[in-house]
């Protein structure tokens, strides 16, 4: 109950304007009932008493009203229902969807690796379309009751006792109601489990990527059968849910005899005492079904207000996850300490071991910093740290001399571009994907010439640091290209990249999905490094950025990461020992520790871990003697 | 290609549900008209009535509307056995077939649509028709009663119906051919929609949203997506609602006419005023049930129509499946202990719906007992080249033969029984450790090899820390599964793979890193491998894994470009292998 308040509250002032109109469209459908019931009741009165003084006219008319009438309320309702969904609902889902969306981004990173997390959302996405299911309901609910008050009312006027036959009508509906509506709630959530689990099993089975190596092991009916057991278990909660219903409806169905016998004897004795006309009485047997029909649906509206009031809840409980976040943004100058951390230690929510453990670090702007090691030694979790993604769960971490927590996350990321091993593959056009990395560049125009406030500082702190005219590209130059200023850099950032399509980049969708051009594994990589070229900022994140390019081209783009990184600080995270060379630091780390740091040089001298395992992966291209 | 799966036959297996809500149904129309019997008799005498009559006729009145209350739970709960009956009927064909098709097939967008219909609720769509039947059956029953009762008295009505069924039909005409467009417009906007909002919460895209901050971009896009199509569907549905609404108001005529064609009569005294006022309630429910011919029973069964043809596509989909023996299936010959020689000669191959082939006029050869490394830039073809050796997909043009054999002509089991094969985007199974690594030769499990598949990828000490040893769960399928980082799950993938016994090995190298070291012991493990009756075939775009190979195949423009090993190879100043070598060993330097 407390839900549909709060559904309520949330819903009915986010679009006050359109929901008057759609009340007002709604509004006939409570009235007109009632003039319907007045107009047959003529009609049969009428029929009752004829008299051939009369014309055959003064008969016919109330029926040619009665007629106009019902067309009347036929239209509003259509009109109120098209505005609903297209007028109204649609922008308060929209709303909604926003409010869902800028909470996700707000949520720290480490949610994303929880199931709950997920769960949460998928239950709140479908909740906000509860949320509207609410707010429609509460609409509906007024337009029945109105039509309940008419009809009763008009029925009240013909003789008072029929507001018990009013109340003898409606009652059952509403125990029926009632214990119907208990018995259903906990059934979709009793069925989340199995419906996850058939999903999966099916999804294997159904798609060509892992279609083909089910087929080459030949456990298509193993997989199969994994789907048909889910299948089994639900269909089986289903139908014990079945046989309660049943039993319940029964029991309903006695109730509802009882009471509406009871009102049949009522209007049958008014009849016969003759204290209705017979036209009072046709309009009786009518409004059983009116009455019942309309107290059945002011009943299900209520229940599936209690009902979707409850699964809005999921709702709330997203926009109520408390985000930690601070409130001071960052400012990073050039020479100074960007970041130190002071015997950090981090590990992810709900798990025993660190990820890292004792980290003691300081960066200065404009450094290059390289972090190699094992799969699992840390590497992607320390770069998530650094670039803000990550509170220590332990020890002093600081960016630009400000305590970690008192930073505003987004002010973080306002610093930094990025390459990540898993990069998107966004099914929009080509200049989209790139506009991803920087879409205030893109909204704000072209932004090459170094707009005034923090962009340009930031801008600076580049060009002072002595970048190369290479790198730099059209930065400083204005030129008209020829499908705008935004475009220009968007090209410019393709060409970087040697990624070289023929087609417009603003017409070119990508991906087969939505009848767009799919692009080779290497393609999409050099998207993303375009879409990190678009995003200038003065501190770069490469986590894996070659992962899925040719080797033939891999040197290639590392050295222009390499120019790209020059007068910036730069965070690489990789495997590939070779691309370490240049970093003015190399993190070797293991087990979440730092085992080694130095230059390439002092590394190598050293002899210890970092050279054995340069040796390890250097070894298959040494020439072999044989 | 017959209609094999109608509602009938899902339903004949066990009829008690359908029949028992048929009879059902029927009972209710027959109450219906006697209802009018009743009332009209009443209402024609009832100021001469005894009031022992008006007694017996108030319970007579009560009874009808006791009967359809009963009725009501006694039909949902008839609805439910039958929608269930259908579902568990429906599941099994759908998942049965879904387990044979071919992977190849599954290629084709439009099949993968067909199977993501089929697996959204098609037993609804099923029990929508089997209802729209039985609705129209008791509707029929009711208005052949109501219509005996009035044409006696007046059998101009007979001709009004009949004109407005015919002008029924026309309206409804209209809003079939409005209804089936719309409702496919309407998926595809809202998949778009899906797919924008998806991104927003995607777990592999939520570093690059959050640090990139485009939020408020996608959401933008989803805002514009959304309005548009709200738009461009918004006129479609006014008319087609209009044309709802003129239906609507054709059928009211039905019972509204009533009033006005029966007046006459009833002012000269022809009919009697009982049936006037008793028949106006059948007549109105008849118009409703008019109605609900048009707007629910008729495109419900429409649906069920659409979605048995779904099935009846599902079932002409080719299919490429097996059965390991030990699950009940038969040994297939095992090839892997004579194999000698694999081959190919001029093989062509396009994706469906591509112009350019992927492959073309390759030839190769592979022989037991050897080394092959497979070389080249991505999307060069080697992925489809592996797909195409293995038999999953089939060449446009050319043979593939084992020792001689076309492997088209053999069976497909058999086929299979000869490889074992880690795919690029192998699969991670949301199921035990276990079921990982043994799924790849399903039998009578046996533990030792199954251990010592695990120790051979490097997965030993992993094993043992987790909770439940090799039964623990594995992905957020279930509650309280262990998460894998990339790298785990590709060592489980090894695993599977060293797991199958086969005579050709081949793995295809995701193209997401490994640590240095796990692929220095891959390199290593795989050349171990390396035994009399076996042949090795490692597909890889890091040249440093190809050294040691007995021969690098060098793949671009569809084909084998060069082969040799890698002294051979180096020698070719100009060789595009040699190119490839230096520029990836220059990182080293």
């Amino acid at each position: 109950m407390r839900n549909v308040g709060k559904a309520l509250k949330l819903i009915l002032p986010m679009e006050p304007f359109r929901l008057g109109a759609y009340l007002l469209l709604s509004l006939p459908g409570a009235l007109l009932p009632a003039v319907m019931l007045y107009l047959q009741q003529r009609i049969v009165d009428g029929a009752a008493s004829l008299s051939p003084e009369r014309p055959l006219f003064f008969y016919i008319k109330p029926v040619l009203l009665l007629m106009g009438t019902y067309m009347l309320l036929k239209l509003f309702r259509l009109l109120a229902l098209q505005y609903m969904e297209f007028g109204y609902f649609r922008y308060i889902l929209l709303d909604l969807d926003d409010k869902i969306h800028e909470k996700s981004a707000r949520v720290p990173l480490e949610y994303y690796d929880n199931a709950a997390y997920y769960q949460t959302v998928q239950r709140a996405k479908q909740a906000s379309t509860f949320l509207v299911f609410t707010a429609n309901l509460a609409v509906m609910s007024l337009v029945a009751a109105g039509s309940l008050l008419s009809v009763g009312g008009y029925l009240a006027a013909m003789h008072p006792l029929l507001l018990l036959f009013v109340a003898a009508v409606s009652i059952p509906v509403g125990v029926e109601k009632y214990l119907g509506a208990k018995g259903q709630a906990s059934l979709a959530q009793d069925m989340a489990q199995v419906v996850r689990r058939k999903k999966y099993a099916f999804g294997l089975l159904a798609e060509a990527g892992s279609k083909k190596e089910i087929a080459h092991h030949g456990v298509g009916a193993y997989v199969a059968d994994k789907y048909l057991k889910a299948c089994e278990e639900a269909d089986e909660r289903e139908e014990q849910y079945g046989v309660q219903a049943g039993r319940r409806g029964l029991l309903c169905a006695g109730v509802k005899t009882l009471a509406h016998s009871l009102a049949v004897f009522m209007m049958v004795w008014l009849l016969g005492s003759g204290r209705i006309t017979l036209g009072g009485f046709s309009v009786l047997l009518s409004s059983f079904a009116l009455l019942s029909g309309t107290f059945s649906q002011l009943f299900d509206h209520g229940g599936e207000i209690l009902k979707t009031g409850a699964m809005s809840e999921a709702f709330f409980a997203l926009m109520d996850l408390e985000v930690r976040d601070g409130t001071e943004d960052l400012t990073l100058d050039k020479g100074r300490e960007a970041v130190r951390l002071e015997g950090v230690s981090y590990r992810y929510p709900g798990s025993e071991a660190y990820a890292l453990r004792d980290i003691s670090l300081s960066i200065k702007t404009g450094e290059k910093i390289a972090i190699v090691g094992e799969n699992g030694a840390g590497k992607t979790t320390l770069a998530k740290l650094l670039s803000g993604f990550l509170l220590p769960s332990e020890g002093r971490m600081e960016l630009g001399g400000i305590p970690r927590e008192q930073l505003r996350e987004e002010g973080i990321f306002d610093w930094i571009s990025a390459v990540y091993q898993e990069f998107g593959r966004y099914k929009l056009t080509l200049a989209q994907n790139v506009i991803l990395g920087d879409t205030g560049a893109a909204e704000e125009g072209d932004c090459s010439e170094n707009p005034a406030g923090k962009a340009g500082d930031r801008e600076n702190i580049r060009m002072e640091e002595g970048c190369t005219p290479e790198n730099v590209g059209a930065v400083g130059k204005k030129e008209t290209a020829p499908w705008g200023s935004g475009g220009k850099r968007i090209r410019e950032a393709l060409d970087w990249a040697d990624l070289f399509l023929e087609e417009d980049p603003e017409q070119m969708l990508l991906g087969r999905e939505f009848g767009g051009r799919e692009l080779s594994g290497g393609q999409w990589q050099r998207l993303a490094l375009a879409r990190s070229y678009y995003r200038r900022r003065p501190v770069l994140f490469f986590d894996e950025p070659t992962a899925a390019i040719d080797p033939l081209e891999e040197a290639a783009l590392y050295g222009k990461l390499e120019k790209l990184a020059a007068g910036r600080t730069l965070v690489l995270v990789t495997h590939r020992l070779g691309a370490v060379r240049q970093a003015d630091r190399i993190l070797l780390l293991e087990g979440g520790k730092i085992a080694e740091a130095g230059s390439f040089t002092q590394l190598m001298e050293r002899k210890g871990r970092f050279y054995r395992i340069w040796n390890e992966q250097t070894k298959w291209y040494k020439e072999r003697k044989e | 290609m017959g209609r094999n799966d109608t509602v009938w036959k899902l339903l004949g297996g066990k009829p008690w549900a359908p029949l028992g809500a048929g009879c059902l149904v029927v009972a209710g129309a027959a109450c219906n008209v006697a209802e009018v019997v009743v009332l009209e008799e009443f209402v024609d005498g009832f100021q001469d009535f005894s009031r022992l009559r008006i007694l017996l006729f108030a319970v007579l009145l009560a009874g009808f509307y006791g009967f359809r209350y009963f009725q009501t739970p006694l039909l949902e709960r008839l609805n439910h056995l039958v929608g269930l009956q259908l579902r568990a009927a429906l599941d099994r064909k759908v998942a049965e077939k879904a387990a044979r098709i071919s992977a190849a097939a599954l290629e084709e967008e439009e099949n993968q649509a067909l199977l993501g219909r089929l697996q959204n609720e098609p037993e609804r769509r099923y029990a929508g028709g089997f209802f729209a039947v039985l609705q129209i059956l008791g509707g029929a029953v009711g208005t052949a009663g109501v219509f005996a009762l009035i044409l006696e008295h007046v059998p101009v009505y007979l001709l009004i119906v009949v004109l407005l069924l015919g002008l029924m039909a026309v309206v409804f005409r209209l809003i079939g051919r409005y209804k089936v467009t719309m409702y496919h417009s309407r998926q595809e906007i809202a998949r778009r929609g899906d797919y924008l909002s998806g991104i927003l919460f995607d777990r592999s895209l939520a570093q690059e949203k959050k640090l990139f901050g485009y939020t408020g971009y996608i959401q933008k896009l989803y805002r514009e997506e959304t309005i548009a199509s709200g738009k461009s569907m918004r006129k479609s549905i006014l008319i087609s609602n209009l044309i709802l609404w003129l239906y609507d108001n054709i059928t009211y005529l039905f019972s509204a006419s009533a009033y006005l064609l029966f007046l006459p009569p009833l002012y000269q005294g022809e009919m009697n005023l009982g049936l006037y006022i008793a028949v106006i309630p059948a007549l109105v429910r008849m118009g409703e049930f008019f109605v609900a011919v048009g707007s629910s029973c008729l495109p419900a069964y429409r649906e069920y129509l659409a979605c048995l043809e779904d099935m009846n596509r599902l079932n002409a989909l080719p299919e490429q499946y097996y059965v390991p023996e030990k699950e009940g299936g038969k040994r297939p010959k095992n090839l892997s202990d004579q194999f000698h020689e694999i081959k190919g000669e001029n093989l062509v191959f396009r994706y469906p719906g591509q112009e350019k082939p992927v492959i073309e006029g390759l030839n190769f050869t592979f022989q037991s007992g050897r080394n092959y490394a497979l070389v080249g830039e991505n999307g060069c073809g080697k992925s489809t080249f592996i797909k195409l050796l293995m038999g999953l997909y089939q060449p446009e043009k050319g043979v593939i033969t084992v020792d001689g054999e076309d492997i088209r002509t053999m069976e497909f089991g058999r086929l299979q029984g000869l490889f074992s094969a880690v795919f690029q985007d192998f699969n991670r199974y949301d199921y035990t450790i276990r079921e990982n690594i043994v799924l790849s030769d399903l039998g009578e499990e046996e533990e030792e090899r199954m251990q010592s598949a695990a120790s051979e990828a490097g997965l030993d000490a992993w094993i043992a820390s987790c909770p439940e040893g090799y039964d623990t769960r594995l992905g957020n399928l279930e509650e309280g599964g262990v998460n894998l980082s990339g790298g785990q799950w590709q060592r489980l993938s090894i695993a599977r793979l060293l797991y199958r016994r086969a005579g050709i090995c081949i793995w295809d190298e995701p193209t997401a890193a490994m640590d240095p070291l796990a692929e220095s012991w891959l390199y290593g493990t795989f050349q171990k491998k390396k035994s009399r009756n076996r042949l090795n075939l490692f597909v890889t775009h890091r040249l440093g894994a190809a050294v040691g190979a007995d021969e690098i195949c060098v793949m671009g423009e569809g084909r084998f470009l060069e082969q040799g090993n890698h002294e051979e190879l180096m020698k070719k100043a100009e060789g595009v292998y040699r190119r490839m070598f230096e520029a990836q060993k220059g990182m080293y330097q």
